[in-house]
């Protein structure tokens, strides 16, 4: 009798002890659902309708962080923290070279020539791979972020300012200029974060985007402000966030191609600015990435730095039939 | 001939220097070691919880399984990230048409973030910790759409240092670790200031 009682006794302290640990990892189970949210999801939804790119290539970046692309003639170039590459489209390696300073930014002058901004500093070097100037430095605290060309004059944003300055094509400052003129809100440039990027139009019109202000602003050499168009907003067809559009370029039509921080996506904007189409919807980037950086080509195809996934993916538009 | 073997006396003393002898050696070494040992105790560092705030997923799991109500661990902000924006995506509730300081408008369950304006256009974002519960939404919508200058931390003033954490227990990212009191906040700006 006494047998039984105790192999009850055992058999209740186990149902017990089984009740316990289970009660205890269901309580601990990381797929619990969460009570507080703030439902990002409903940013990555796209209308189907209006995503007219498709992505037709991928690179893979040599190195780990690629931070910033450019895009000339058919190759491409690709900045890392102290490393410059050169590809072809197919991703054939013609440069690869250590550069002593962290490198900021990427650009292709008409000519070929590759300049990097290196902080507050820029570095000329060719296609030969042979370094043919180092500019004098900016500012002590400049922050370059973009270099574009214009004749013979070459823009360049830094985000200590912020300004914009322009420089002759010996590396000699012409002038500089905050960005201010709006009727409203004149506050110039308002950056953020260092995404402070610069574009040239078909025709040869600077655009600079004022992230602050979620705007993309046309200037006058001299650094009078002749337009502006974007506005803050959570719908798709605005821009986001505290510093948006983050990455932009122009096409051949004068459309607008820009990427955001954040939740990236890319849109493709009609040069007065409203959304003609999306290129790519935030579902085809890890969330919260890195903008990406925007590159075209003579034939308007996109090419798209995808810092997080390490490649660079090319985005043409889907043509009808 | 006498042998010194033969000699009792002799053999006595020897053994009773080596009794007094050890005893001193035994003493003095026990004496260093509990020296030793107190000066280690003294100089050891102490360890608490902390959230490393980049691999901090904002589950919200730290608003409700901490052993303290509200949670020790509240929302701080890193002025120093802070880009001091009009929309603030740690503060505005998506899709908000007006950006005022309406409760409809804020995103935070509990009100707990203060909206100041600078000058045109920032605004300064303050948290009032008696009200923050470190449910990490503002720290998402930041993260989303801002620099993450929001992060959440366990404040020390208000953790009791429990010996096994329960939101480290059930941290899906295994963000909250032991870490040196010297070194007890773990803040992206901290971060930034050290690389640069």
């Amino acid at each position: 009798m006494n047998k039984y009682l105790i192999y009850t006794v055992l058999i209740v302290l186990g149902t017990l002890i089984v009740y316990i640990i289970l009660n205890d990892a269901l309580k601990d189970s990381i797929n619990k659902e969460k009570t507080y949210s703030y439902g990002l999801e409903d940013f990555k939804k796209v209308d189907p309708s209006l995503i007219k790119y498709k992505e037709v290539k991928r690179i893979r970046a040599a190195l780990s962080k690629p931070k910033a692309l450019a895009y000339f003639n058919g190759y491409l170039g690709i900045a890392y923290d102290n490393q410059l590459q050169v590809i072809d489209t197919t991703g054939q390696e013609y440069i690869n070279r250590a550069i002593r300073d962290t490198i900021t930014s990427i650009s292709f002058a008409p000519d070929g020539r590759i300049f990097l901004g290196c902080g507050n500093q820029v570095f000329v070097y060719d296609m030969e791979n042979d370094k043919l100037d180092k500019w004098k430095m900016i500012g002590p605290a400049s922050y370059i972020t973009s270099i574009v060309f214009k004749e013979n004059t070459i823009f360049i944003a830094d985000v200590d300012g912020p300004r914009v300055h322009r420089f002759n094509n010996n590396g000699e400052k012409l002038n500089s200029f905050d960005g201010k003129g709006r009727i409203e809100r004149d506050v110039g440039f308002v950056i953020p974060s260092p995404y402070f990027d610069l574009a040239i139009g078909p025709d040869d019109q600077l655009w600079v985007a004022n992230t602050g202000l979620q705007s993309i602003e046309n200037y006058e050499d001299n650094g009078e402000l002749r337009s502006y168009w974007g506005e803050p907003s959570y719908k798709l067809d605005g821009f986001v966030g505290c510093c948006n559009p983050a990455q932009f370029a122009i096409l051949s039509d004068g459309s607008f191609v820009t990427c955001e921080k954040g939740i990236v996506r890319i849109k493709v904007y009609h040069p007065s600015g409203q959304l003609e189409s999306v290129v790519a919807p935030p579902n085809d980037f890890n969330l919260t990435s890195e903008p990406a950086d925007l590159a075209v080509d003579e034939n308007d195809g996109i090419y798209a730095l995808d810092v997080s996934r390490k490649i660079i993916r090319k985005f043409e538009r889907i043509t009808d039939g | 001939m006498k042998n010194k073997k033969d000699n009792p006396d002799e053999k006595a003393i020897k053994r009773r220097e080596f009794i007094k002898s050890s005893t001193r050696s035994g003493l003095l070494l026990g004496l260093g070691g509990l020296g030793g040992l107190l000066a280690t105790n003294s100089q050891a560092e102490n360890y608490v919880w902390q959230i490393d705030s980049f691999e901090c997923t904002n589950c919200g799991r730290c608003a409700e399984d901490c052993v303290e109500t509200p949670s020790a661990v509240k929302c701080i902000h890193a002025f120093d990230l802070c880009g001091y924006c009009d929309l603030c995506g740690g503060y505005f509730k998506p899709g908000t048409l007006d950006l005022t300081t309406g409760a409809e408008a804020q995103i935070c369950p509990t009100s707990a973030i203060k909206r100041s304006f600078v000058e045109d256009p920032f605004f300064e974002h303050t948290i009032d910790e008696d009200l923050c519960i470190g449910c990490a939404i503002c720290v998402e919508g930041c993260a989303a759409f801002g620099n993450g200058s929001l992060q959440i931390q366990i404040k020390h003033d208000l953790c009791v240092d429990c010996n096994q954490c329960s939101i480290a227990r059930v941290c899906p990212a295994d963000a909250i670790k032991r870490v040196p009191a010297s070194k007890a906040y773990n803040i992206k700006d901290e971060f930034l200031k050290n690389k640069a």
